[in-house]
């Protein structure tokens, strides 16, 4: 029960009592108490003359990083004889140093600061407003109110670092990169020899060849090595989204995808994002730093949908993901994905599928009985058998164990995928 | 703060012993030792502030007892602003006690005190005034007074709920 509430009640109870028994001694006793909330109303403050300001040391961070957050209260109005202030976190944010919340009082066209340091897990955060309560001195009456104090964090996933990826789509871009191209030009691997052409650089001829035929000198090529356009698809749709005990598959998914944009940005190559699920989500291809924290940002968002827009990935704009180029689906692969990634491949698309494993994900978290292994086998063989349908088709996949490197599993796989020639990209 | 809970216990003291001494010196035994009880309820639940409210809704129900009993004005008058005081004190260091950072901490002390001192001399004063003043109102007259009141404290209390 609020304190004004009990004293209204007493002072209620002790005047029926006085009246029911025609006792002025009661009205008397009712005397300091009637005081007491006549002083309280009129000591009240009729508004709130106070304006919040949020100041934000850095709008973008990573996790494992933190913020400085500042909130300045400027009383505009009269004294207020006491005030309480709590700011109001948006929710996982968490306090690492210092308080948001205070008691003060606030003389007229007088500040009050409260400076706090934030960590978050990934995400995009909004504060919107802080939370104010003005009350008279004695503290019997209060008034409420929510300042607007806005403000947006980014916490954007921390990526690992990759090896480079040997990727192999059918169609490169005009720059010097990583991805041998099948076209004789500037490189450093042997690519092959033809007659000499006049004009050719006399280090490129190939002397080997001209000790046999003196009367034809033969130059060397050398295979060109170019970039390529990747687009990360990274599968937020709901119904493939698995959360364990308030631990979720697709933070892992989102992980795996900063560190693949990471690495693919650094070997030069131009990235695109697209968040499957959450309709038009994406980020236009891009080189560079800045295309690494466009997409980072872009990840720091990433949560699941339910957008039906390119439902089944055929109709994306040819500007987000050229034809031709090589497509990473970052998927737990659901039981139709398949078709789909067959259509992929058909446009001319070179997929490369990474595949948080389910299976082991949810394992980890379930109590052990007696048909548990049943299941487990049950499951895994439905899902070696949708990886083999890929395989067969012609599509990379590598079935990454959460619990273990990305980059480890990633080049084990790459390994056998390589033997088996795959990544020939025309196959 | 300690001066705080150095005046809490003051007036705890003197909000249960001055009707407990105008209720003794009535004869009325029982009373007197509830009231007695209560003092050491009250500072044995200081520290647990859901029941502030309970404690001095009790004393001032002890004390609306002993105005039924014709114990002396005065000792009731000093029992229930005292009462009254000790419960501000109290909810005054749970609010205190509930933030992690006060600012001007000083300012707000003393200026709670002066307050609470303020009303509870003016209480004090005016009630004793009012005890000596003898007025005969007429049948009419304090029917339309209690409706006024009544009234007046229905508003003030819709008013405090919303």
């Amino acid at each position: 029960m609020s304190r004004s509430l009990l004293l209204g009640l007493l002072i209620f109870v002790l005047l029926i009592i006085g009246l029911a028994l025609l006792d002025g001694r009661f009205f008397l006793l009712l005397m300091p108490l009637l005081i007491y909330v006549g002083v309280a109303l009129w000591g009240m403050p009729d508004t709130i003359p106070v304006r919040a300001y949020r100041d934000l040391q850095t709008i973008a961070l990573q996790e494992g990083d933190s913020a400085a957050m500042t909130l300045k209260l400027v009383n505009n109005g009269s004294a207020i004889p006491v005030m309480e202030v709590h700011d109001l976190l948006p929710g996982r944010l968490r306090v690492a140093e210092g308080i948001t919340g205070l008691v003060t009082t606030l003389s007229s066209g007088s500040a009050v600061e409260v400076a706090y340091t934030l960590e978050a897990p990934r995400g995009a955060y909004e504060f919107q407003s802080v939370s104010v309560m003005v009350s008279e001195t004695l503290g019997l009456f209060h008034r409420s109110a929510r300042l607007p104090a806005y403000a947006r964090l980014i916490v954007m996933p921390r990526a690992r670092r990759l090896r480079p990826l040997p990727i192999r789509p059918r169609r490169t871009l005009g720059f010097a990169g990583p991805i041998p191209s099948r076209q004789s030009g500037v490189g450093v691997d042997f690519y092959g020899v033809r007659e000499y052409q006049p004009g050719d650089p006399l280090r490129r001829v190939n002397w080997r060849a001209m000790a046999r035929r003196p009367d034809h000198p033969h130059t060397t090529e050398f295979e060109q090595e170019r970039i390529a356009d990747v687009g990360l698809i990274l599968d937020v749709r709901r119904q493939s989204v698995l959360e364990m005990q308030g631990t979720s598959l697709l933070e892992h998914g989102v992980h795996a995808t900063a560190a693949l944009a990471e690495s693919l940005l650094h070997d030069g190559h131009r990235v695109g994002l697209l968040l499957y699920g959450r309709g038009i989500e994406w980020v236009f291809p891009g080189y560079g730093r800045l295309q690494n924290e466009r997409i980072l940002r872009a990840l720091a968002g990433a949560g699941p949908g339910d957008s039906q827009v390119f439902a089944s990935l055929d109709f994306f704009p040819a500007r987000l993901f050229p034809p031709r180029s090589q497509l990473i689906f970052i998927s737990p692969l659901m039981d139709g994905d398949y078709q789909m990634l067959f259509r992929l491949r058909v446009q001319g698309y070179a997929v490369f599928v990474v595949s948080p494993d389910p299976v082991s994900f949810e394992v980890a978290y379930l109590r052990s009985s007696p048909l548990l292994p049943l299941a487990i086998r049950l499951v895994q063989l439905e899902r070696r058998l949708l990886l083999q349908q890929l395989r067969q088709g012609g599509i990379c996949c590598v079935n990454w164990q959460v619990h273990q490197s990305l980059d480890d599993s990633l080049h084990t796989a790459m390994k056998s995928i390589w033997h088996a020639g795959l990544l020939s990209g025309s196959k | 703060m300690k001066i705080i809970r150095q005046i809490f216990l003051g007036t705890v003291v003197l909000a249960v012993g001055a009707p407990a001494l105008g209720v003794a010196l009535r004869g009325v035994w029982m009373l007197t030792v509830a009231f007695g009880v209560l003092g050491f309820l009250w500072i044995g639940l200081s520290q647990r502030h859901r029941f502030m409210g309970f404690v001095f809704a009790l004393c001032v129900a002890g004390i609306a007892m002993a105005a039924g009993l014709d114990v002396g004005i005065g000792w009731l008058l000093v029992g229930i602003t005292a009462a009254l005081a000790a419960w501000d004190l109290e909810a005054f260091s749970a609010r205190m006690a509930g933030v992690a950072r006060i600012e001007n901490e000083q300012a707000l002390v003393r200026d709670h005190l002066q307050h609470l001192g303020i009303v509870c001399a003016a209480g004090l004063f005016l009630a004793t005034v009012a005890s000596f003043v003898r007025l005969r109102l007429s049948f009419g007259v304090a029917l339309v007074l209690s409706a006024i009141a009544v009234l007046g404290l229905g508003y003030v209390l819709r008013g405090i709920g919303e």
